[in-house]
């Protein structure tokens, strides 16, 4: 392997503000922009920790609102993944966007500005009743959020770090379950990064790298999807940001809504049928066939009924999709949207303890062409500070708001992997079983298609794609549908194999159906693929499925399931460069045995550890690996390695413990991944990144 | 050290055949006597042990089983390093099956040792009433190719442990002929890594210690 990796433009751009962030003296604000802080660094208990946490989550989107139309002024141009990346190399640089001698007059005039370039910035005029919303809000609300801006944007950046340390901190307490007071620095605003000290920027390196994944999907988000909207099976045409935004579940909406394109719905519609104004522009005929009935929607391989399923399939998009819709679409997640959240340094200042004004937004404005206030403007900012919060309650609070703009998709995105990584996705209570009807979609249902980027999900396209009948494949698929999973009883309870066979035909189809990838990634069945599409079957509705699936195969490891397994080769080769960094000890004992991480670990890597049981907690494993990147997974087994450590240095033939890992403990093993990643040098992490979906790393590692 | 390690000869014998054929449950059945209708397809490869006695040794077999689909193959150097001997297996009620034995014989020919002893196993057995290949068909494919055969059925275990038996036997065989030879000229190129090992560990002093 070689020493240097190649690093693209962008990825140094990324690891540029990563390292600025942290470090850069451009970053400590002007004393005077310093909120007064009351909060002088104390220790704080564990469950006070917590609470932080919560408040880190829970923060306001008016400041990345703000956030986002400076970097509109900055920026101000064309395509996207050319803003993202301008975005992260001259973000650094700007921090005098809020100078500090700038009072509510120079606020005033940078909303002005702002908006103006946002418009500016918007390549759809269709949308720009979005903006213009943000314009029309009442002259308060406007100030006051220019205030909070004035006050806090500059310490935006210098939170960062600290809040990713703490965060890190925390969860690593939570699953110690180490209940003893912390000393730990809580850095207001008056601590810079540089203050981070000995243990904490440990821990803060390991969760930036968990972010620097983050940012590569942002950056990879947005090339990839621009392939896809070449992809009739994606079909996004040419449509910019606002179609996408605009659109909603569409397809699948339409069957509950009138063929006529009506005026986008008024706010907090969350009565799913009322929104009937996101017709698919792509496919106006859709809506009449879609509506299967048992005659013209069947298996025309097993002859089986799905018209049921996708039926209800419908309804249950239909209505998580007015909760979920503007979530759905442009989830990059990119450096801003970091340092942004980070700003949480700032939710201690007194003024936070105010809430901000809830707009009265629609009011004396044209129904029709308003849109929902942004959470932004709507959530209180204060934030319940003893009062322990059910994680089920924050993250339904990440998974109702409403998004104006990417950076505040971006932002709640994170949001959303922040509160997986410390909490994990709640259990919910089960919900009363009404014969004939499906549940409602998990929250993990809608987490991992949001994490996935599922913003389009079309019954028609899938019907169609399963009539086309049986591939070339369909005999190897068979061969291993009826022996996926088959030692779990739950999966078997839960996923029929006949979805399991038709999902697996449907993505064949697709990807037939399409020149897919200008770097020549091509897909077939792969004996694998079956264990992979098997969590999200077991997770949510059939199409739900079809399309996460998708979208993770093509997206997050398109190497794993090429015909030579070139992926997961390569992840393997990491695996033991990693376990050599990590665990050199372990490393030699294993080498000196000849056990070869192609011998034990090749179903793990292979299936993202999909193959380990219990299936519960892959469940939670592919929580934490679908948020921050599914690389970590080599990590993870090696976590696993890790938790028999001592049984395989004293056993003396080891493989026979390997044979067969010992059950997954998700949490465990996330808080050793977490722990890792931070031994890993640079170059070696950051081909661990890119190995399941970039060729050139497979070139660049030889064997 | 527990009994289990101790061995005299140490042989990797690996399965092969299409997809779907019972390669695992053939595996299953001779190391820990179980077959399981429902079992998972395997995903890259997986290896067991057992020991069995010929002539008063312990040979310790080596099994890797490997995932049957020809886009495995790309794993196969790493997988027929040091092995030998290999089961191909096909499935008697599916032609198809049989049909792919010679191009697994091919793959056996480009990436094994040229003495690897390989045996054509018919499993499934059991599906008499489905058979799709005649037994004596497949006797003679073996023999023109000089391959031992046999039909086994890993449901009802008939023949499963003979198959293995005789296999190991006969690397059994052949090795301490070689091992003859090679005390006789001495410059024979050696073969797989695993007959050094076993080869040299023939000499009364045996192989306990070493890894499995």
């Amino acid at each position: 392997m070689s020493p240097h990796s190649h690093l693209s433009p962008l990825d140094n751009s990324i690891l540029l503000l990563d390292s600025t962030t942290a470090t850069d003296g451009a970053f400590v604000p002007h004393s005077s922009d310093l909120p007064t802080s009351t909060e002088p660094q104390v220790a704080l208990d564990h469950r006070r920790l917590s609470n932080r946490i919560q408040k880190l989550i829970r923060i306001p989107l008016s400041v990345s609102q703000t956030h986002s139309r400076m970097g509109s002024i900055r920026l101000g141009l064309g395509g996207r993944a050319e803003k993202r990346r301008l975005a992260a190399v001259t973000s650094p640089s700007t921090p005098s966007l809020a100078s500090p001698d700038s009072g509510k007059v120079g606020s005033k005039t940078a909303v002005a500005g702002t908006t103006a370039a946002a418009e500016a910035a918007t390549p759809y005029p269709a949308d720009n009743s979005t903006t213009r919303s943000s314009a029309a809000l009442p002259a308060d609300s406007v100030q006051q959020e220019i205030e909070y801006d004035d006050d806090n944007s500059s310490t935006n950046r210098e939170g960062f770090t600290v809040a990713l340390s703490l965060f890190a901190k925390v969860k690593a307490r939570v699953l110690n379950s180490t209940l003893h007071p912390v000393s730990s620095k809580i850095s207001t605003s008056s601590n810079n990064s540089g203050s981070s000290s000995g243990a904490d920027s440990g821990t803060h390196e390991g969760s930036r790298r968990l972010d620097r994944r983050g940012s590569k999907d942002a950056s990879r988000g947005s090339r990839d999807e621009d392939s896809v909207g070449s992809l009739p099976g994606i079909a996004v045409g040419n449509s910019s940001d606002a179609d996408l935004l605009s659109q909603g579940v569409t397809a699948t909406r339409a069957p509950l809504s009138s063929a006529k394109p009506t005026p986008p719905p008024l706010l907090h519609s969350d009565s799913g049928q009322a929104d009937s104004g996101h017709i698919d522009i792509h496919h106006p005929n859709d809506q009449s066939s879609i509506h299967t009935d048992s005659t013209s929607c069947h298996d025309p391989m097993d002859g089986q009924d799905i018209a049921n399923d996708s039926e209800s399939t419908v309804t249950d998009l239909d209505e998580s999709a007015s909760r979920l819709r503007l979530q759905k679409y442009v989830f990059e997640d990119g450096p801003e949207a970091i340092a942004v959240l980070d700003a949480n340094g700032s939710m201690t200042t007194p003024q936070d303890n105010s809430t901000l004004q809830v707009v009265p937004t629609s009011e004396g404005t044209d129904a029709a062409t308003q849109t929902a206030p942004s959470a932004a403007v709507s959530l209180p900012l204060t934030v319940v500070e003893d009062e322990a919060q059910d994680p089920l309650q924050l993250f339904q609070e990440v998974l109702t708001r409403r998004h104006q703009t990417e950076d505040e998709i971006a932002d709640s995105l994170h949001d959303l992997r922040r509160l997986i990584l410390a909490y994990g996705i709640p259990t919910e209570p089960a919900a009363e079983k009404t014969p004939g009807a499906r549940s409602k979609p998990s929250i993990r249902a809608k987490c991992w298609k949001l994490l996935l980027e599922v913003h389009h999900v079309s019954a028609q396209e899938y019907v169609s794609l399963v009539k086309q009948g049986k591939p070339e494949e369909y005999g190897k698929i068979r061969n291993d549908t009826f022996r996926t999973m088959a030692t779990d009883k739950k999966f078997l309870d839960v996923v029929e194999e006949d979805s399991l066979i038709r999902v697996l035909c449907a993505f064949s189809w697709s990807t037939q159906a399409t020149s897919y990838d200008e770097s020549g990634v091509s897909f077939t069945y792969v004996q694998g693929m079956n264990v992979l599409a098997a969590p999200f079957l077991y997770t949510m509705a059939e199409m739900d499925a079809f399309y996460s699936y998708s979208n993770f195969i093509k997206q997050c490891c398109p190497l794993y399931v090429q015909p030579t397994l070139d992926g997961v080769h390569c992840g393997i080769k990491l695996l033991e460069e990693c376990l050599c960094k990590i665990d050199p000890e372990l490393y030699d004992y294993l080498k000196s045995k000849r056990m070869s991480a192609e011998l034990y670990a090749f179903p793990s890597v292979l299936t993202i550890c999909a193959c380990t049981p219990p299936l519960d907690q892959v469940m939670q494993l592919w929580d934490f690996l679908l948020s921050w990147g599914i690389h970590l997974n080599i990590i993870c087994i090696i976590a696993q390695l890790h938790s028999i450590r001592n049984e395989l240095m004293s056993h003396a033939s080891p493989m026979r413990l390997l044979r067969i890992f010992p059950d997954l403990d998700a949490d465990r093993i996330i808080g050793e991944t977490i722990r890792m990643v931070k031994l890993l040098p640079d170059e070696l992490y950051d081909l661990l990144v890119r190995h399941p979906y970039d060729p050139s790393v497979v070139e660049q590692i030889s064997w | 050290m527990s009994k289990e390690d101790e061995y005299d000869y140490l042989f990797k014998v690996v399965l092969i055949g299409d997809s779907g054929v019972g390669k695992s449950n053939l595996v299953s059945r001779f190391t820990r006597n179980e077959f399981n209708l429902e079992s998972k397809s395997t995903i890259g490869v997986e290896f067991t042990t057992r020991s069995i006695q010929v002539d008063a040794k312990t040979i310790k077999a080596q099994i890797w089983d490997t995932a049957g689909q020809e886009r495995y193959r790309a794993i196969t150097s790493a997988y027929y390093r040091g092995a030998v001997g290999a089961l191909l297996v096909y499935d008697i009620s599916k032609h198809q099956t049989y049909e792919n034995v010679g191009r697994w014989l091919k793959e056996l020919r480009d990436h094994a040792d040229t003495n690897i002893v390989i045996m054509l196993v018919g499993n499934k057995s059991d599906l008499r009433h489905l058979r799709a290949v005649p037994t004596d068909e497949a006797k003679q494919f073996a023999a023109e190719n000089g391959l031992s055969f046999i039909e086994t059925s890993a449901l009802d275990s008939s023949n499963v442990e003979l198959s293995f038996q005789r296999i190991l036997t006969e690397i059994y065989r052949t090795v301490s002929n070689k091992a003859l030879e090679n005390s006789g000229d001495g410059i024979r190129p050696t073969g797989g890594e695993t007959i050094n090992v076993a080869a040299q560990s023939a000499d009364g002093t045996n192989a306990a210690g070493k890894c499995c």
